[in-house]
């Protein structure tokens, strides 16, 4: 006998109804375990391995989420004063990129589904020889997580979300072909690309403007980063920076009560849980990635192991480039600036915190483009700066609005952001703000567009992001001669592109 | 022989430090070698970490100045891409029973 129709919709609705609800109740230190734990039984994880796994990732969750209490419950009413007191309005708090990472991943109607739908994005893509990189990097799926979240948080549609996280998932795959001639010759990285979703967006866009910087006079300033790293060297630590931040912020809320003796119990409160903050915030972070540890071998495996007689890169973190001198130094160049930035641009609502510790992944993938000038660097670093304070402070409410259904507790005292990794991102720019469908085509527009130079110009491109001309003609003829493994073309147009370049070197 | 204690070092300490951390937690033993600590830092924070005397090795996934440092600096990726960390636990048992 046929069940009548209208039995089974309600059926299947308050099944979902209560899926719903059961999902809303347990919350994201409980349900992120079980997914993970079910995805990293899909990847073949052992299954007493999956489980230590999933029960650190929860146990990471809750860590992230007491620090970010005592974040809101100390730094967000001390900004809250300073507003009152002294009249600088930043209402968005930077909580930093692993606050963002957290949200990102929490988000549970998306964060960490991310992960084996890029997983197989990346096979197809390599397998038709459109990318010559496995991403194995699973942890740095968060910012694909995170962009995908923002959309999701303005539009509620899934779809467009996902298309959206894995726009900015091409765009690092295609921005990691693109520079590893140059970044394998930089830092001495045999086999590497650099997928990296803030790094990436930061150096493509600091091309053109590196590109007018050198044609001014700074463009010949040379300062030496040992010496700038040796006399800041300890000062750059984050808990110094942290301590800093925090009585800055504490002396601006008590400033008109500085002779007060409980004014200064409170900055001085402030400046160490600044600190603590700054210090404990990536230990928890560490612990969803001890976690995330066995899922992220076993896709390495099932990855890499399909393709073993093709030339391939492994995709790794950005943070393997990040000991190089220049980085260190024009991170901590840049932390002054972008303070003073904040205060003097009009409309601007970032208060900076967390992610003024961030900035070598900015600079990372800019060293082999500006041969680690760091007067070009922290130069090009500042005008960017520009966009990222606007970007950031625009995304700020999805952000906040995203760590809410991610389970974070944020006291309902004000916004967050993340200013560097990934809220002021160009890329968060363009696929987050822009309404949805027009997002997604420009996105698309262009990573074809960069994918199609490649495939035509490669020895340009490689020296455009950085490459020797020795270093981009090896690569070309390991890469773009002959017939490559997939279907896609590995050069479009004749075989070789800087043949004038050629032309002048043989001279 | 003395437990050694060894200093990973990356961007973060956060991401591909912990990737090496949890690689060497589990296979140093099987070589036979007696691990003591070890712990992750920030490149810019070895040098005030390894000035402490405690560590013996540090296993770097990223650049670092080697003259700064008067232990022994392994650095590799290969514990992230996979590929050769055979020899370099071989490296790194034979710098630390050196």
């Amino acid at each position: 006998m046929a069940v009548p129709e209208v039995f089974l919709q309600s059926g299947v609705s308050s099944l979902l109804n209560s899926i719903n609800s059961v999902i809303q109740s347990l919350g994201v230190s409980v349900l992120l375990p079980i997914i993970i734990f079910l995805i990293a039984l899909a990847f073949r994880v052992d299954v007493l391995k999956a489980a230590r796994s999933s029960i650190l990732i929860g146990i990471g969750f809750i860590g992230i989420n007491l620090v970010i209490g005592l974040f809101s419950e100390n730094i967000s009413p001390l900004a809250q004063q300073m507003v009152e007191v002294t009249g600088i309005t930043l209402p968005a708090v930077d909580v930093g990129w692993p606050a963002a990472a957290a949200i990102a991943f929490g988000i549970a109607e998306l964060g960490v589904w991310m992960i084996p739908l890029f997983v197989v994005m990346n096979l197809v893509l390599f397998a038709i020889g459109f990318t010559y990189t496995l991403n194995v990097d699973i942890w740095n799926y968060w910012h694909f997580a995170f962009i995908g979240g923002l959309v999701y948080m303005s539009t509620n549609n899934w779809l467009y979300s996902v298309a959206v996280g894995l726009t900015l998932g091409l765009f690092v795959l295609v921005a990691a072909d693109w520079t590893q001639p140059a970044v394998e010759e930089t830092f001495d990285t045999p086999g590497i690309s650099i997928p990296h979703g803030t790094s990436a967006p930061y150096a493509v866009a600091a091309i053109p403007i590196h590109w007018a910087v050198d044609k001014t006079p700074l463009g010949n300033i040379e300062a030496d980063p040992d010496a700038i790293q040796d006399r800041f060297g300890i000062l750059g630590e984050p808990i110094f920076v942290g301590l800093a931040i925090g009585l800055v912020i504490g002396i601006a809320a008590y400033s008109n009560a500085l002779f007060v003796a409980e004014s200064w119990y409170a900055i001085l409160t402030a400046g160490i849980s600044f600190a603590a903050v700054m210090h404990i915030l990536p230990m928890m972070v560490g612990i969803l990635m001890e976690g995330l540890t066995p899922l992220s071998e076993s896709i390495r495996n099932y990855m890499t192991s399909r393709f073993e007689d093709r030339d391939m890169a492994i995709g790794l973190d950005s943070a393997i480039l990040i000991g190089h001198e220049s980085v260190i130094a024009s991170s901590l160049l840049i932390v002054p600036i972008a303070i003073v930035m904040s205060i003097i641009l009009p409309g601007n609502d970032v208060l900076w915190g967390i992610d003024l510790a961030t900035f070598p992944f900015f600079f990372a993938l800019m060293v082999p483009i500006m041969n680690g000038n760091i007067v070009k660097m922290v130069v090009t670093g500042t005008i960017l700066l520009v966009p990222l304070h606007y970007i950031s402070s625009a995304v700020a409410p999805l952000l906040t609005q995203a760590a809410g259904s991610a389970g974070f507790d944020l006291g309902g005292r004000g916004l967050i952001t993340s200013p560097v990794a990934d809220a002021g991102s160009p890329a968060t720019g363009i696929l987050a703000l822009i309404p949805a469908p027009v997002a997604l085509a420009v996105g698309l527009v262009i990573v074809l567009g960069i994918w199609v130079a490649l495939r035509m110009w490669p020895q340009r491109m490689y020296m455009v992001a950085g490459a020797s001309e020795e270093k981009a003609r090896e690569t070309v003829e390991r890469r773009h001669t002959g017939k490559g493994g997939g279907l896609l073309p590995n050069k479009i147009g004749s075989t070789v592109d800087a043949s004038g370049a050629e032309g002048r070197s043989d001279d | 022989m003395t437990a050694k204690n060894i200093l990973v070092v990356c961007g973060t300490s956060v991401a591909t430090s912990t990737v090496v951390k949890e690689a060497l937690k589990e296979k140093l033993p099987e070589r036979g070698l007696d691990i003591g600590t070890i712990a992750k830092a920030k490149a810019t924070e070895a040098p005030g970490k390894v000035s402490s005397g405690n560590f013996d090795l540090i296993v770097t996934t990223t650049q670092l100045n080697e003259d700064k440092f008067d232990i022994p600096v392994i650095h590799t990726t290969a514990f992230m891409t996979g590929i050769g960390q055979d020899e370099v636990l071989d490296d790194i048992v034979a710098a630390l029973e050196g």
